[in-house]
């Protein structure tokens, strides 16, 4: 593998998992990701799942799930929760301060360096992987292992996996692996699908889930959510509806050119209600004002004059 | 002799500009965010200091505005009393006359109006709401995502957006009247930037009834 590789992906066979955590051992080790040393606040719950879920310091987690498959039988279910390189990556979308990433080889990273830990990845992900870590206010993820694919090897993950359960390569070419498990498997596991292809644009961790995506938490139709979108869409309008009032504003400043009135002009009588404008009675029924005022004024001193 | 009316004194015009320069820092330090192209554009040093510059400010807008409250109930009574005051006639009538007004202020006569016009508590009530959106969900996401499921940090960053564009909508309009740039409203800059005196005539053309009650108690009245 060199540094020109393109469209890579990682393949995930969960029917071949053993989730002996293999995988989540080496991330953290190449990674330098530290332990939690401690329950976490989890209580036993004789699952063989730990850290409960993946964190700014766990950035592979493999899941267990029991439970039955569509034939009612009894059904072990592993599920790898990591970043899953979205084609079309919600959080990279979303990123102000542009930590959040593609790379050419289709990996979605976040170059800590420039990550503010505003966590709005983390809100946009569809399937919660970002995650905020607060020791140093940064959010952090699986970056596939850049540094070492672009040096010719394969992430960490897939380089200690003992059953071949995990792999790496053209995205193209694994894509045509799975579904050819998916074929050789199906007879046994009904509900065996291939995930990745095409949700979010297309993922660039490809699985063969053998009891189909929910049965490891995965979402069926990934989608950027709702609100991601109208923020998304909020930005357009904001400008546009900035621009209309802004807009307005000049045109109301251009008929409003020209206006005069005195700071003395009107004038109150309290005692007998009456408003005036120079001199002369405000009547607040008439809809035109200053043109109407002006001529009554006139009006006035001319019937001034003519009394004297 | 010009006979002038105290509209607002030195607290409350100290109060407006705090909450101002607050109001605009927070408005472009929360820009670079609210665009991501802007933020990486400026860079990341700029974008840090920013965030960290908007939490300082964020703090000011809070706490200040809330201590004045405490220093003087009595404006925060006035504030409130004032926007949920019941409409008169004359008020809805400034509603249905406003944007004709504002294209030709030389035709139209307003009707007489309050201490704060109805067109402005419309506003007022919004940016209020906008405000109070804005900083309680300004608070969540302080607090962070590690809170709470996913969803809800998102709901509280939409929000966000959502009370920012509202209030970047209502802030030109505000300062195109309230700063006089309109010429109608020429000299009602005064009351923030200036003195806090409006002139009888300016009082009588702006907040007629207002403006009469002063004159008939003669209290606030100032000639010079």
């Amino acid at each position: 593998m060199t540094t020109d590789v393109k469209d890579v992906a990682i393949y995930y066979d969960a029917s071949k998992c053993t989730a002996c955590k293999g995988c989540q051992v080496a991330c953290k080790q190449w990674n330098q990701l530290p332990s939690a040393l401690s329950t976490e606040g989890v209580k036993f719950n004789d699952s063989f799942e730990y850290p409960p879920n993946n964190s700014g310091d766990t950035w592979l987690h493999i899941g267990f799930d029991e439970g039955e498959d569509s034939n009612g039988d009894f059904r072990w279910a592993f599920g790898r929760t990591s970043c899953q390189h979205c084609t079309d990556a919600a959080c990279v979308s979303v990123c102000p301060s542009g930590a959040c990433h593609k790379t050419p080889q289709g990996a979605v990273v976040i170059d800590k360096e420039i990550c503010i830990g505003c966590q709005y990845c983390v809100a946009a992900c569809p399937f919660g992987v970002p995650k905020f870590r607060e020791r140093d206010n940064k959010t952090r993820k699986c970056w596939m292992c850049l540094d070492r694919i672009e040096n010719g090897k394969r992430p960490a993950c897939v380089s200690t996996c003992p059953t071949g359960a995990l792999d790496f390569g053209d995205r193209y070419e694994l894509i045509a692996r799975a579904k050819a498990r998916v074929e050789e498997i199906k007879p046994n596991k009904p509900d065996a699908v291939v995930y990745g292809i095409k949700e979010m644009g297309g993922l660039h961790v490809i699985q063969v889930l053998p009891f189909g995506p929910g049965a490891v938490g995965l979402p069926e139709n990934p989608k950027v959510s709702n609100l991601t979108l109208a923020s998304k869409y909020m930005k357009p309008f904001a400008g546009i509806g900035a621009l209309a009032v802004a807009g307005f504003a000049a045109l109301s400043w251009i008929r409003g050119r020209g206006y005069e009135r005195g700071p003395e002009d009107l004038s109150y009588d309290p005692k007998t209600g009456i408003t005036y404008d120079k001199g002369v009675p405000v009547d607040y029924d008439k809809p035109l004002a200053k043109d109407d005022t002006v001529d009554a004024s006139a009006e006035a001193s001319e019937q001034e004059r003519g009394g004297e | 002799m010009t006979k002038y009316i105290k509209r607002h004194d030195g607290f409350a015009r100290a109060n407006h500009w705090t909450f101002s320069v607050g109001g605009v820092v927070l408005g472009l330090t929360g820009l670079l965010l609210f665009i991501p192209g802007l933020g990486q554009l400026v860079g990341y040093n700029t974008l840090k200091t920013a965030t960290i510059i908007h939490r300082i400010f964020a703090v000011c807008f809070i706490v200040i505005p809330a201590l004045s409250w405490i220093i003087r109930p009595a404006n925060f009574k006035h504030t409130f009393h004032n926007l949920f005051m019941k409409w008169d006639d004359d008020d809805k009538e400034f509603m249905k006359l406003f944007f004709p007004y504002m294209l030709n202020p030389k035709k139209y006569h307003m009707p007489k109006q309050q201490f704060v016009k109805s067109g402005q508590r419309f506003s007022d009530i919004l940016m209020y709401l906008c405000i109070f959106g804005i900083i309680l969900s300004g608070i969540l996401l302080w607090i962070g995502s590690n809170i709470g499921p996913h969803w809800l940090f998102e709901i509280w960053r939409a929000g966000h957006d959502l009370c920012f564009l509202g209030i970047a909508m209502m802030f030109p309009i505000h300062i195109f009247l309230g700063g006089g740039i309109f010429e109608p409203y020429h000299r009602v800059a005064r009351v923030m930037f200036g003195d806090g005196l409006v002139t009888e005539s300016d009082a009588l053309y702006h907040w007629g009834h207002w403006a009469e009650e002063e004159i008939a108690s003669g209290e606030n009245i100032v000639e010079k």
